[in-house]
């Protein structure tokens, strides 16, 4: 066999520091796939032997495009050897579509070779000596084989098929790890013939891609079903396909590894005093906080003021919003005296309109997340998750409830305080923390509810619950004047049966209503 | 990627041009036009198969025989090469030869750039021949 010189000058693992203990340093390729790395732990091991399977169209050969040209250079370049199903005229014609598909690299450092001929006209020996042939000549670093299967099925007539294909692989295998090529077979394959095809248990690594249909959506999915080596992130993560190829969304958002938060937490003023005090000091740094109330009770008005309160201590923020635009947004914070049009143009605050249609909700979740990272941001609004759900396709919502869980659990980790409101219907009968059954990943519920006293619709609220600290059991009540939300005074009318909504006075009436009632 | 002047038939008049500087005495007799086509059979070949090539080629040549009649005599062989009866055979003169060879590379290198756009060609077509130019340097459009 030939050995190209330029063998001789990619020693990539050489260059890598050895770890503790002696073992062997195994260097991670970017996969240049937004996203992946982090679901693979680090990126692609260097010198694996990988398999992308998966249906037609579920972006198995975008996928090995997107990884050639983020690791194809002239000293260490890509073959892709090309085999029957899609024309490889077509495949470029396609390809050069996408952002990462770079026509300088071809030739130089991507090199495009087509096997149906010998694919169609003779055996796996004769397959294997041509990409023995081209191997040995390029001496590349990626190897792509696009599509394997079609090269395995044109040869399972044949007698003792399985041996003969297992021995094709291994040979395979050992041919592309010895040159130090990182590989990729490509393969129309289903999860179910994963179990019991020996290809699969040469790989070092498998992704396997699909597509799922539900209702009129469509969403794809990449698993890694096996990666020797290092831990990935297990289960079925969203990947979408765009201008820029494939991009993969992490069921972790990426924040694993993110900073821990300070043993110490300060607390965080809501921006209204008086609520301050009765949350025993503000809301603990890092805590998930929900807003449940009906229509018209102040959800927005007091997460205006919960970010603007950050603003003032010059902490960045984020609102998520699904159900008016930035600019009225902004426009009501202003007649509540509050300025968001500066910092929006300055960075420190983000006001983000999701309208995802046929979006995933990690999808979503993740344009919240890079606002949160490119402002810095330590308070996040969501306003309101009843928007968000509805926003989302049907076929999404199963995974709403879980793939929050998992934000939330992963922003308020890093010491993100995340504040989201929950619309309710009141009952005049009973008295609902939240019937959106999302209690369970907040640390404090504050409620908001309307309460018929004297002919007027007032307002009144309680802190349910706080993780992890006392604050006060106190029923308040408040308005909502041109300055948000406003705790009045404690009353010294006695009521029983607040929280019915249809509370009795007990005993004198002591003072007027906090806003005037009508004259007849 | 700046979109670069591909004008197809100056680059393939180009390309036979360099091809005539690069004739050897071994070559003699064989025409220019006949060493591109041959040259970018074995480049496109790897590229898209020899099935592949040789498909692009007959559509080329059917298209090309409606501005040069001569080419009626050309014959695409099963591995992708082109054999053209002698002028004497098809009673041709050269000149009219080898605008037939002329009109039958520029659709094939016309069906490149449909397909897979004019810098990719472009790219192909380079690492054949390194050192041809083919980029006129007035030119600001691709007219392909």
């Amino acid at each position: 066999m030939k050995k190209s010189p330029k063998a001789s000058v990619r020693a990539p693992a050489l260059r890598t520091a050895a770890p503790p203990g002696g073992k062997v340093a195994i260097r991670k390729l970017p996969t240049g796939v937004r996203g992946l790395d982090e679901i693979l732990g680090g990126g692609l091991p260097e010198f694996s032997f990988n398999i992308i399977a998966g249906a037609p169209g579920c972006g198995k050969t975008t996928l090995a495009h997107q990884f050639v040209f983020a690791n194809a250079t002239v000293r260490s370049p890509a073959l892709y050897f090309t085999v029957l199903g899609e024309p490889p005229i077509k495949m470029l014609r396609y390809q050069q579509q996408y952002s990462f598909f770079d026509a300088t690299k071809l030739s130089k450092s991507v090199r495009f070779i087509n096997l149906s001929d010998v694919v169609a006209e003779k055996d796996l020996n004769a397959v294997l000596a041509r990409i023995t042939e081209e191997v040995a000549s390029a001496c590349p670093g990626v190897v792509v084989v696009d599509s394997f299967r079609t090269v395995m099925k044109k040869n399972s007539g044949l007698v003792q098929s399985d041996h003969y294909q297992q021995s094709f692989i291994e040979r395979l295998a050992m041919l592309l790890t010895s040159y130090q090529a990182t590989t990729f077979l490509v393969g129309e394959y289903s999860e179910s013939e994963v179990h019991d095809n020996p290809v699969f248990t040469v790989a070092d690594g498998l992704l396997l891609l699909s597509q799922i249909a539900e209702r009129n959506s469509v969403v794809r999915k990449l698993q890694v079903v096996k990666l020797r080596g290092q831990a990935s992130v297990p289960g079925l993560h969203t990947i979408r396909i765009g201008n820029s190829g494939l991009q993969a969304f992490s069921r972790t958002f990426g924040l694993v590894n993110g900073k821990a938060m300070s043993e110490t937490r300060k607390r965080l003023s809501i921006g209204i005093p008086e609520l301050d005090k009765l949350l025993g000091g503000g809301i603990p740094e890092g805590d998930s906080v929900l807003i449940a109330g009906p229509s018209g009770t102040g959800k927005s008005a007091l997460a205006t003021q919960f970010i603007n309160a950050g603003l003032l201590r010059g902490e960045a923020g984020v609102i998520a919003i699904f159900e008016e635009r930035p600019a009225k947004y902004a426009a009501r914070a202003a007649d509540l005296g509050l300025n968001f049009k500066t910092p929006q143009k300055t960075g420190r605050l983000e006001i983000l309109y999701l309208r995802p249609l046929d979006l995933s909700v990690d999808e979503t979740m993740q344009e919240i997340l890079e606002a949160v990272h490119k402002t810095g941001a330590k308070r996040l609004v969501i306003d309101s998750l009843v928007g968000f759900e509805m926003a989302l396709s049907p076929g999404f919502r199963a995974d709403f409830r879980e793939s929050l869980y998992r934000m939330i659990a992963a922003l308020t980790g890093v010491g993100v305080t995340v504040l989201s409101t929950v619309e309710i219907e009141d009952s005049f009968t009973a008295f609902q923390f939240s019937h959106y059954a999302i209690s369970f990943l907040t640390d404090d519920i504050i409620r908001l509810r309307y309460v018929e006293i004297d002919g007027q619709l007032r307002k009144i609220l309680g802190i349910i619950k706080m993780r992890g600290s006392n604050h006060s059991k106190d029923i308040r009540e408040y308005v909502i004047d041109d300055r948000g939300v406003v705790i009045i005074n404690p009353r010294r009318t006695d009521y029983t049966a607040l929280t019915s909504g249809l509370p009795r006075q007990v005993g004198e009436k002591k003072e007027p209503p906090p806003e005037a009632k009508a004259l007849n | 990627m700046k979109n670069e002047a591909f004008d197809v038939r100056d680059v393939v008049q180009r390309l036979i041009a360099e091809e005539s500087r690069a004739e050897h005495s071994s070559d003699k007799g064989s025409r220019a036009a006949f060493r591109v086509c041959d040259k970018l059979r074995k480049s496109l070949s790897t590229l898209v198969g020899t099935t592949g090539f040789r498909l692009l080629l007959i559509r080329a040549l059917n298209l090309a025989k409606a501005e040069a009649a001569g080419l009626d005599n050309a014959r695409i062989n099963p591995n992708g090469t082109v054999e053209f009866a002698s002028e004497i055979e098809s009673g041709q003169s050269p000149d009219d030869a080898s605008r037939g060879e002329t009109a039958l590379m520029v659709q094939l290198l016309g069906l490149l750039v449909t397909f897979i756009g004019a810098t990719l060609t472009r790219s192909i077509l380079q690492d054949v021949w390194p050192e041809a130019a083919l980029i006129r340097p007035e030119s600001g459009e691709d007219k392909s």
